[in-house]
Parts: structure tokens; sequence; C-alpha cells
């Protein structure tokens, strides 16, 4: 299904840039209804993969974060730019990560086939 | 931004007052200056959450290591007061069963 608008962002692989990450996902989230728990649950699950990526210098040419906006759901898919795929949670401490992302988020997929690293979906939960 | 305030000693306690955000590119110098806020940990260890906005798996892996070793000198750290998203990932993580929860607000 095609998303109603696409937003995509690329930033450094560095630390200093993860806040910023967290601050779109926090406007966008924030315009299509999310509630205040949502859109943390949503900045946590982000600066999670995000930091693996970082921590692993998985890409060397920057990271690009697609927030897809559905009526009904965000999905947010994490793609590397000069780099092939890679699990990013094989350790114990990337496993702490990733079991906190899958927590927070509704649907988690790693894809380790495509250029697409990881995509979570969030659910709009809009009061009956 | 981060920034971490240590209180006045009281009695057998140590206030460390945790502000801000508590992330990738802050996690460093949170960890300096917590181990050097906690010193030698003759006293308990009081983490104030109550203006800590954002906190994710690197902050917490130090809360672990400072609670380690907290333990090794015979002392706690306890979580005061932290805001509804911080207590969150305590709870989903199991950490909420390792460190002594406080609320006094």
């Amino acid at each position: 299904m095609k998303p109603l608008d696409t937003v995509s962002v690329i930033v450094p692989s560095k630390p200093e840039y993860v806040s910023v990450v967290r601050l779109t996902a926090s406007g966008i989230a924030s315009r299509m209804g999310f509630d205040i728990d949502d859109i943390e649950d949503i900045k946590v699950s982000i600066s999670e993969v995000i930091n693996r990526m970082i921590d692993k210098r998985i890409s060397s040419d920057g990271i690009r974060i697609d927030f897809r906006l559905y009526s009904d759901l965000i999905r947010i898919d994490f793609r590397l730019s000069g780099s092939s795929p890679r699990d990013i949670f094989e350790s114990e401490e990337d496993n702490f990560a990733f079991e906190i992302i899958r927590s927070l988020m509704d649907e988690v997929n790693l894809n380790r086939d495509d250029s697409v690293l990881l995509s979570m979906i969030k659910k709009l939960e809009r009061a009956v | 931004m981060f920034e971490l305030v240590l209180g006045s000693n009281g009695g057998s306690e140590k206030v460390i007052f945790l502000r801000g955000e508590i992330d990738i590119y802050s996690a460093p110098d949170f960890k300096d200056n917590l181990f050097q806020a906690m010193g030698d940990c003759r006293e308990d260890i009081v983490l104030d959450c109550s203006e800590l906005s954002y906190i994710d798996s690197m902050g917490l892996g130090i809360m672990v290591a400072a609670l380690k070793r907290a333990r090794q000198n015979d002392s706690n750290i306890k979580i005061r007061d932290p805001r509804p998203n911080v207590k969150k990932l305590f709870k989903i993580t199991g950490l909420d069963k390792v460190f002594i929860m406080e609320e006094l607000k």
C-alpha cells in the first residue's frame, strides 16, 4: 500500500545527530495525532536503532530514515548508504536494545536481504 | 542537553540530580560525571530523575554499571521521581525490580 506521505532524513552517522532525528520524528508523529506516550515510544525506538548503527560503524555515508505516513500508522525504515545490511543486534547489549524496540513498537522487521536494514510500525489508535 | 548536579549530602544518602536528555551523545559525559559524583560510595546514591526528560539503553546501561559499583561498596542506588516515559523504560526492561524505585512527588 502506498503511503499518504513520505518524509526522508539523511544524517551523518554521528551521535550528535540522533537528537535531530528524534525531534523530526516527534514533529511528524505529533502532526499525525499520536499521543505523547506513543511519541516517546517512537523516539526511544528510533534512537535504539541509530545508536546500534553508529556503534557498529556500519555506514560511512550516513543513515537514511524514511518516515512513511499512512492514515492509521507510521512505518519507519532505516536504510544504509554505501554499505551492505548487517545484523546490528548480535550482542547481549544489542538484544537488550532490540527487546526495548519490540516492546514499544507494534511491529519490528529486520530485513537482511535488501537495503532496508530495519523497519518498524506504530499504529495510530484514535479515540472512538 | 544534559546536566548532572550534585545535591547536598543528607546523612546516609547522596542526592544526584539528572536534567535533560541522556542519549548516545551525552552518555560519555553522564558516565564520567556520575562516577565522579558517586565517589567512594560510602552512602546510598539517590538519582533524582524528576527533570530527566529522556533516556534510552545507553543511559540505562551506565546506571546498571553504577549500581554494580555501588553494591561492591555495600551501598545502593535509588531512582527518585522518574517521569512516566522514563519509568516505562525501567519497567519494560525489568530494571524497576533491580533498582529501588522511589516516588516522593
